[in-house]
């Protein structure tokens, strides 16, 4: 790869790591400050508020599958640019809504256009950017967005909810979409097809060089539905732990401060989890690196019914972070490794539906002071 | 993974059968990412 050509791969990264920052992230992890707020707003109960949550995840969902059909079709550029401004609409719309059913009316908008804007496309670039070489890091970096902006959007979030209200920070939410969109019109377009390196994913640089399965023969696939249902698995384990991590931890024997330490170690975990796995894609191959992350969540799970003592909580807790790393990485990778370029983006797009749905399904268990054993964190 | 918990953490009241739970069905997932994989070479023109 040319200098130069490495350069602007690099800027479509630094790019993707904003969209994950400022845009992904309000929409998957911040949602949850507004559940109070809006419940108080509409004197609404909470499950008609968080089912707002549940339309936008399957807005989402929908809109996965809808941004890989488009996408093999359309420049991601073109794709995303409205989408943008949609979701941007949504989110300020959302910030004037007067009743619940607006809300839910604006956030399939939002969840519609999010999958058009975050996972999908960026990791449709940065493959066609790096190819086969590199991407696998430039994606894991790119993901580290995510964490980077739930931390630092967290405070900042819930003191504008508390000081000017939750219309404030929607329409901030709204207002980072539309500061994304001129870097996206700037940066989002693919590498010429004369520098194109051979093998990268949705940039045949001829036809000759499209490798892989079409969507149809690998929705047809024994191996797509079943790396579907792996999807699941992992991303409904990791999601139950996000649900639940501290209120188990509390059930476990720990203060509520404690127990909010030790499960803030994971995020430090996902965060290392994502460069470091990412990098194990280049180096070591897909097969090896899911395996090797999905066998930390496999252990961290059975650490952690043993974890009423900080020596064995925080390593458990650690290698969950870690290994919830494999989905951020594994399904635009795996999905490249198996099915080829052929059809990437469209494939992925059906495989990105597997990993979104699990918050629907989440469910969170009740308070620890029902059932806690004896303290020994 | 979360139907399935809720099923079992409801018949037991036991938070940690969760994360057994989680563990066989994770260790599940690690044998489908291996059986995908030595499968690839069966999937049309790869």
């Amino acid at each position: 790869m040319s200098q130069a050509r490495n350069l602007r791969g690099w800027i479509v990264v630094a790019v993707s790591f904003l969209i994950m920052a400022l845009q992904f992230a309000p929409g998957a992890t911040l949602v949850g400050l507004f559940v109070g707020p809006l419940e108080v707003e509409f004197a609404a109960s909470r499950t008609a508020v968080t089912t707002m949550m549940t339309i936008g995840i399957l807005a989402t969902v929908a809109g996965s599958l809808l941004a890989g059909q488009l996408m093999a079709r359309f420049p991601v550029r073109s794709i995303m640019l409205p989408a943008l401004v949609f979701c941007g609409l949504g989110w300020i719309l959302s910030g004037m809504a007067t009743s619940l059913m607006q809300l839910y009316l604006l956030a399939v908008v939002r969840g519609l256009s999010g999958a058009m804007i975050n996972v999908i496309p960026t990791s449709l670039m940065i493959s066609r950017w790096f190819g086969d070489h590199g991407k696998g890091k430039a994606i894991g970096i790119a993901t580290v967005g995510s964490g980077v902006g739930a931390v630092i959007l967290t405070p900042i979030a819930s003191s504008m909810i508390q000081v000017q209200g939750w219309r404030a920070a929607y329409l901030m939410f709204g207002l980072f979409n539309f500061l994304l969109l001129p870097l996206v019109a700037l940066t989002f377009v693919p590498p010429k097809k004369t520098q194109a390196a051979s093998g990268e994913a949705g940039q045949a640089a001829s036809p000759g060089e499209a490798r892989g399965t079409t969507a149809k023969q690998a929705a047809r696939s024994r191996v797509f539905w079943l790396l579907f249902l792996a999807f699941m698995l992992v991303t409904g384990t990791t999601q139950t732990w996000n649900s639940n991590g501290v209120s188990y931890l509390q059930w476990s024997g720990f203060d509520p401060l404690r127990a909010a330490n030790i499960f803030a170690v994971g995020t430090v975990g996902l965060t290392v989890g994502k460069v470091v796995l990412g990098a194990m894609f280049d180096r070591f191959g897909g097969r090896n690196t899911t395996l090797f992350g999905t066998a930390f969540l496999v252990a961290s799970c059975l650490l952690l019914p043993f974890s009423a003592a900080t020596a064995v909580a925080l390593p458990a807790v650690a290698m969950m972070g870690f290994g919830m790393a494999v989905i951020n990485i594994a399904v635009p990778l795996v999905c490249s490794d198996l099915f080829g370029n052929r059809d990437y983006s469209a494939i992925l797009g059906m495989l990105q539906m597997a990993p979104t749905w699990a918050p629907a399904s989440c469910r969170c268990w009740p308070p620890p002071s029902t059932t806690a054993p004896a303290t020994t964190g | 993974m979360p139907l399935l918990a809720s099923a079992v953490y409801d018949r037991t009241g036991n938070y940690r059968v969760i994360w057994l739970t989680g563990a066989v069905l994770s260790l599940l997932a690690l044998f489908v990412y291996f059986y995908c994989y030595r499968k690839r070479d069966r999937i049309p023109n790869q």
